[in-house]
This record gives C-alpha cells, structure tokens and sequence, in this order.
C-alpha cells in the first residue's frame, strides 16, 4: 500500500466534483468520483478510499441514505465521511447519521482539504468528536 | 297581570264544585273569564283551539283519572300552566303531580278566593319562568354547538395552517438550496483560479477575482437573510445553543470579513479578548448576527472607512457585549430613534427593512433575541455608529432566567417547559462521558437546552407541548441504538433519564426556577455547564 491517500467524491453536479478534485488533487490526494448514492456505495464497497466526501441531496440515492447503508456494511463502516449540503437543516441529520464532519456549501477549498486531512490523519481524541463547519465564513 | 284578563279552562265534571270555584273566582280581586269543561276529551280540544293562561283541573274525571290527567295537558300543551285541584282522596298525588309537570295543587276545600287567587297567579309567574329557562337552555345548547363546529373549523384551518407552514418552509430551503449550487460552483472557480492552482494570475487579476469572491459571499450571506427571515416569521427558527467561546465564533469569520475590507479600501480591526469566559449561545447564530454588524458598519463607514469588532465581558450582568464601531458620519436622531423602535418591538415585519439600514440588521435583532441577549445602538453625529450586542456567559442559573423570561414572552400556552434529568454511571471514564456529552446535544432540538450538572449528570430543559414530554425518553433511547449500532468505537455508556417535572412557565417562573437550581446543585460534582461545545 502506497502513501497517496484516495479519497472518493460523490456529488450529482459535475461541475463542484472538478472543483473538489482539484482541491483535493493538489493537496496530494489520489480521488475517485461518483454521482449519486448508489454509485458511492458501490464504488466505496469495491474500492475502499480512504474518506469520503459526499454531499445530502441528489437523485436515485440521497448522501444520508448511502452515509447509512456505508455504516451498516462491515467493510465500509470505519471509512470517516465528510457530508457536504448547502442546507443547515442536513447539518444534524447527517451527523446524526455517522458523518465524521459537516462542511456547509459553499465551502472554502482550503478548508475542505484541512477537513480531509484532519479525517484521515486526525488526532485520536478527536477521532470520535463529530465536527461541524460552517462553509459560509470560509 | 291584575290589569289583564285571565282566561281559565276549568275542568271538573262535579257541578257543585264548578259552582263552587266559579264563585271563589268571581270574588277573588283577579279578572277572570272561565270556560268550564266536564271532561278531559273535549277539555284538550278546547286547550287546542283557544289560548288559555291557566288550567284548573280535578284528577277524576270520566274519562281520565290521577296523574294521567295532568299528563295528558301536559301533552297537549308543553308551556299551559296547570293546578290541580284535589280532594281529600288525591293525598299523596299531590306532591307527585308537580313532578309530571303541574305548577300547582289546591284542596278544593282550601278554594278560597284569596288561596285561588294567590295560586293561579303564582303558576302563571311559575310556568314563565319555565319557559324562559327552557328557552335559555336551549340557547345555550345551542352555543354549545356552535362553539364545538368552531372548534372543529378552527382545528382543520389550524392543521391546514401549520400544513401551508411546513410546505412554505420546505419551499424556502428548497429555493435558497437551488441557490447555493451555483454560488458553491463560482466561489470555488474563483478560488481556485485565485488561488493559481490552474495556471498563474498577476495581480490585477487576483484583485478582481478577491471582489468577485467578496461579492459571491454577499449573495450568500443574502440567501441566508432570507432563509433566516422565512423561518422566524413561521416561528420555526430555534438556536441551538451551548456553551462555547467567542473566539472560536469570531475565529472563522475574520478571513472573510478582512478580505471584504481589503476589497473596499477598509480598516478593519477585530479586537476580541481571547481571555474572555466562556458564553452560552448558537454559535451559528451569533456568527451571523457579527457578519450582519459588521457588513452594515462596512457600508455606512467614513472615509477612508475603519470598522472595529470588539468585545467586552460584563461580570455583573452575567454576559459579554459584542460591539461594532465606524467612523461613519453617524446616526441621526430621527434615524436612531426608528432603529430603536424596530429593536425594541418583539416581532415585526421582518420583510421590510429599516429605511437605508437594509434587512440585515433586523435579522440580527432577532437572532440576539433567540440567543438571550440584547441590542444596542449609540451613534454621534460625524463621529461614527456602535452597534452591539450581549452574549450570556455560560452561568446556568442566569441562563435558564433569561430562557424562562424568553418562554415566558413567547405566551404559548399549550407548551410546557420540562426538567429531565440524566445520569450516567459514576465509574465510566472520562472520555466516555465525552462522548454521553456530545450524544446529549445530539438529541437537543432547537428550543431545548441542555446543562451539565456534575461529570455524569446532565439537565435537559425541554420547551415541548404537554403531550409530548413524555416521548423524549422513547426518541432518546431510539437515537441511543442508532448510533450505538453506527458506532465503531463501542458503545456510548448506558444512562437513566428521570422526569423532574413539567410546568407552565405563565403560572410557576419561580417553581421552575426552584427546581432547576436544587438540581443543579443535587449532584456531589462541582456544576459546571458542559463543556463540552464543538
């Protein structure tokens, strides 16, 4: 097993996944992609990143009916998931639902790779504390 | 009545006792026209045709005897006041016939004018009096009624209400979601292109592309405003507060907001004391409350423009003030005394903004409001504007005071404000009851609070209709082996809810107050809010 940690993105907008992967490709992260909840939990069950960036709404299969399906799977409950939403009312739900963090849309990019990082590599003690940042102020 | 002709039909089929009634009547002081009937048959036909206001009557008659005589008068005529007149064969009828619906009785022997006259008159004043409360029964029945249809109307109407609410609401969020899409793609394009992770930019280019992501704040900030207003005007805005530090709030915000200064050729200087105690509040909501601030005193500065954020801890008051200052040219008084009045009413038009002093402001009022504190505005002439705020610190006691006083003012009488107390097992770890902390939050709604009483005890003050104080324990335990399942690191420890109580804050501020304070000093631990606060 290599270094490059691999993270996979799931968002249905197109255009915010080529955002993030840039992020997140820059900051030394190998990424995947996929566009809805289904897909993540497939491509999360046959390949298992490193984290998880998935945001709450989109069709087919919600972020937070994947986040739930992805702890309930052994092979995939200890992959920390970052939920993105442009709602606050996600905010509770989703952390609720297991996310290890909350970034609120629009999110700054610095602060979205700062968030992955802190998923991955995180201090311990944190490790069980669900944060919530609130992507507005940057 | 003296003045009035009485019509009497007398029936009694014995001639001497006609002749003897006849002749009482005649020398009583009453004017009277009597129609004489020898039986019942032709008596309740006469009832029928002709009005009368009294009826004389004897129990045996040829074809009708004893009660059934008065019943079937009765019958024939609901109001017709009725005597019976008795003889010495009738004793123990008498009493009965006044429950079959005979105003009176009279012994034919007792006949004289004076007893006819005083019984006839007081059984036509006996049965008026029948009749109005019968009539006045009847009204009320029929109030009764109506006021239950209402309260079936005003259900369905309220049900169709908080239905339209909760469709509005969802519209809302649905909308600004739709909003931030677009807004999330073009601050994160102008980031990155800023930023030069896409090729190189010189500086120009970075100083229009830092206005472009100042702008694109602007918009979302706006977004926010309005969600903001569409929930407190449904009243379905809460803070979830805890206790946190100032810093922490402000920490964020600063990057933004000294860009947006940069941006416009301000002077902007945050002056926030990292020394201050810890206050209570959402710290979501007071964020935005000094984004408001801030953005406001960033339009009306001076120039060249300098805007201070500052704060300052007020130990007697229990709270820390929160102020913004420019150096604009200031606030006249017709201005300041608008603001005040917008500041000071409780709920207003939220839509329309305070003339030149844009919707943000009102916005901040209320989320202050949410937050326990108060808002302030002191202004001078060609000297600037201060615009601040209070924070409560996170001192139980004087937080639950300033909540109840908030309930309190919200007059929703069918809410209750109750004490749940929980305790985890006084031998788990400390970073176990870490985590029993942050699962606690987890289940406050938004107008709930949460106090930490020792190290494994904790005071939920619930804000919930009478009826569902009950189903918190149900949600928590519900909650409790969700996350218990999703939880890779263990279980969460095990703890015991108990039910202090449930009171209406209109009628017993004190008793609530009473309570709470034993119960925060119950515990052997030292009470401290939880310190918790991610």
């Amino acid at each position: 097993m290599n270094d490059t940690k691999r993270i996979l993105l799931v968002d249905d907008e197109e255009e915010i996944l080529r955002g993030a992967n840039l992020w997140l490709s820059s900051a030394g992260y190998q990424t995947s992609t996929a566009h809805d909840g289904m897909e993540a939990v497939a491509v999360a069950t046959a390949s298992h990143p490193d984290a998880i960036v998935m945001d709450v709404r989109m069709p087919h299969k919600d972020g937070l009916t994947a986040l739930a399906e992805l702890q309930r799977q052994t092979e995939t409950r200890n992959i920390p998931i970052v939920m993105l939403s442009a709602s606050l009312v996600d905010q509770e739900r989703a952390l609720d639902a297991g996310a290890r963090c909350f970034l609120k849309k629009p999110y700054n990019g610095q602060r979205l790779v700062k968030t992955v990082n802190a998923v991955i590599d995180g201090p311990l003690d944190a490790e069980s504390t669900p944060c919530a940042t609130y992507g507005r102020s940057g | 009545m003296s003045k009035q002709r009485i019509r009497i039909l007398l029936i009694e089929d014995d001639p001497a006792d006609h002749h003897l009634i006849n002749r009482s009547l005649g020398q009583s002081r009453l004017a009277v026209d009597v129609v004489w009937s020898d039986d019942l048959r032709t008596a309740l036909s006469q009832i029928a045709a002709s009005d009368f206001h009294v009826v004389l009557t004897d129990l045996s008659l040829p074809d009708s005897c004893g009660l059934e005589t008065v019943h079937r008068i009765r019958n024939q005529d609901r109001d017709i006041p009725i005597i019976v007149l008795t003889t010495l064969n009738d004793e123990g009828v008498e009493a009965t016939s006044l429950s079959v619906g005979a105003q009176d009785y009279l012994s034919k022997d007792d006949a004289s004018p004076h007893n006819l006259e005083r019984a006839i008159v007081h059984a036509i004043w006996r049965q008026e009096v029948v009749v109005e409360n019968q009539r006045l029964l009847a009204e009320v029945q029929s109030s009764r009624e109506q006021l239950a249809e209402q309260k079936v109307l005003l259900k369905r109407k309220n049900r169709r209400l908080r239905r339209l609410y909760k469709t509005a609401h969802r519209f809302v969020d649905n909308v600004s979601h739709e909003f931030r899409t677009p807004l999330t793609v073009i601050k994160d394009y102008v980031a990155l292109v800023r930023e030069g992770v896409v090729g190189e930019v010189n500086i120009e280019q970075c100083r229009m592309l830092d206005i472009v992501g100042v702008r694109t704040d602007d918009l979302n900030n706006m977004v926010d405003d309005m969600l903001d207003v569409s929930k407190l005007e449904s009243g379905l805005l809460g803070a979830w507060r805890r206790p946190c530090q100032l810093a922490d709030v402000v920490e964020p915000l600063t990057l933004p907001l000294l860009k947006k200064a940069e941006v416009k050729g301000i002077v902007f200087e945050v002056d926030v004391d990292a020394a201050l105690p810890p206050v209570y509040c959402d710290a979501e909501m007071i964020g935005r409350v000094i984004i408001n601030l801030v953005t406001n005193a960033m339009k009306f500065c001076g120039e060249p423009g300098t805007v201070k954020l500052w704060t300052r801890a007020d130990a007697a008051r229990h709270e820390v003030v929160v102020g913004v200052t420019d150096n604009g040219s200031g606030i006249d008084d017709e201005g300041l005394s608008i603001i005040f009045q917008r500041f000071k009413q409780l709920k207003r038009e939220l839509k329309t903004s305070t003339k030149g002093f844009g919707l943000g402001l009102n916005i901040a009022k209320e989320l202050v409001d949410l937050n326990f504190g108060e808002m302030t505005v002191e202004s001078r002439l060609g000297r600037g504007s201060t615009f601040s705020f209070t924070v409560p610190l996170n001192d139980p006691q004087n937080v639950m005071e300033r909540y109840v006083e908030r309930v309190r003012r919200m007059k929703h009488e069918e809410r209750v404000v109750a004490l749940v107390r929980t305790r985890i097992d006084a031998g788990t770890s400390a970073a176990d009851a870490e985590d029993a902390d942050v699962f606690f939050n987890f289940l406050l709604r938004r107008s709930d609070l949460l106090f930490r009483a020792g190290v494994h005890e904790w005071l939920f003050v619930l804000w919930v209709a009478r009826s569902e104080a009950a189903d918190f324990e149900a949600r928590a335990r519900t909650e409790w082996l969700k996350t218990n399942r999703n939880r890779p690191y263990g279980p969460i420890p095990d703890f015991e809810l108990t039910h202090d109580g449930q009171w209406n804050v209109e009628s017993s501020i004190d008793a609530v107050l009473n309570r709470f304070r034993r119960v925060m000093h119950s515990d052997a631990d030292v009470a401290t809010a939880g310190a918790s606060g991610h």
